[in-house]
């Protein structure tokens, strides 16, 4: 098999790694939060929206990437950002879950710990890095100390 | 890999877990129909959605049934709790069955409705010329786990869990970039 066709079977499984795992998380969360707060199930159009919702996601996240010159925290961030738009908007157009005049406190709630989240992710993957940094720093330090 | 499982694991373990929930409150009190007894409309069935019109939260009524005879609508009332509501522009769709029976397809438009009964008030008379009126009454009870609002301890509970899925799903993409990332250098 030709390399060039090998990378583009490589992207198209990664592709649909993506896809599948969007698909799985917006599911298994509205599953959830449908049969806790409103007592139904999903109904076929809800889960083809799903996938044409994660389909198109996946492109986005293709894209970020595809850009080799952001950090990893960065595309954390935005993967991260998207994922939680996704939820809220699907939740607010298509299910009707998060409303501001119905359902307040489940979108003030949602909102504020998505935040939370974020500040935590972030504080989180900082951490590791430095932890990573570090301990690169060091081999590097022995290998030099080695040396001489 | 092994990390990706893990983080898969846990997701089903929430899933499972509102559905464990989930059996615990079930109310069986939940789309009861107490149709009255009537000769007029047979196979009478109803469908309701809910639907959001210029931002405002609405409930669309789909309600069908046969007839031996041809009727007119008159008027549709429906009662909610502390409200009243008239139907109006009423066009049933009707059409001929094969087996001399009138089909009748009604769609409309009521405000948002969570809890408590519905009550639906159909006026007809069975022709033009004839201006009695007979009524169809029936309702609709639904379970209070359909209201919407719910308390803040529970939409704190959700939200961390929404979160908590979130985060998940964002390092399951992460490390299957890095692996991909990883496998392209090597």
């Amino acid at each position: 098999m030709s390399n060039k066709k090998f990378n583009i079977l490589k992207f198209i499984a990664n592709y649909l790694i993506i896809l599948i795992s969007i698909f799985a998380l917006i599911t298994i969360i509205f599953a959830g939060l449908l049969e806790f707060i409103n007592r139904s199930v999903l109904s076929g159009k809800d889960l083809l929206i799903f996938f044409i919702v994660s389909a198109v996601a996946s492109i986005l996240f293709s894209i970020v990437f595809k850009l080799n010159n952001i950090s990893i925290v960065l595309q954390a961030i935005i993967i991260y950002f998207l994922l939680s738009l996704i939820v809220v908007l699907v939740g607010y157009y298509v299910l009707y879950i998060y409303d501001i005049g119905h359902n307040y406190k489940l979108f003030i709630s949602t909102i504020i710990f998505i935040i939370v989240g974020l500040v935590f992710l972030i504080l989180f993957l900082i951490i590791k890095l430095r932890k990573v940094n570090k301990s690169l720093n060091e081999n590097l330090k022995n290998f030099k100390e080695r040396d001489h | 890999m092994k990390k990706i499982s893990k983080k898969i694991i846990i997701l089903v373990i929430i899933l499972l877990m509102f559905m464990g929930i989930n059996y615990v409150i079930m109310d069986t009190n939940h789309n009861v129909v107490l149709a009255n007894e009537s000769v007029e409309f047979e196979n009478f069935d109803y469908e309701i959605e809910k639907i959001r019109q210029d931002g405002d939260l609405k409930i669309n009524i789909i309600l069908s049934w046969d007839t031996k005879e041809e009727i007119f609508i008159n008027h549709i009332f429906i009662t909610v709790p502390n409200q009243e509501e008239e139907v109006t522009n009423i066009k049933p769709e009707s059409n001929l069955k094969n087996n001399n029976m009138y089909h009748y397809n009604l769609n409309f438009t009521v405000q948002n409705w969570q809890i408590g009964t519905m009550k639906i008030d159909i006026a007809y008379s069975n022709n033009l010329a004839n201006t009695s009126e007979e009524h169809y009454i029936f309702y609709i009870a639904e379970g209070k786990y359909l209201e919407e609002e719910i308390s803040w301890g529970n939409a704190i509970f959700l939200a961390i869990i929404t979160t908590f899925c979130i985060a998940i799903g964002t390092f399951i993409i992460i490390e299957n970039n890095k692996k991909s990332y990883l496998d392209n250098i090597n």
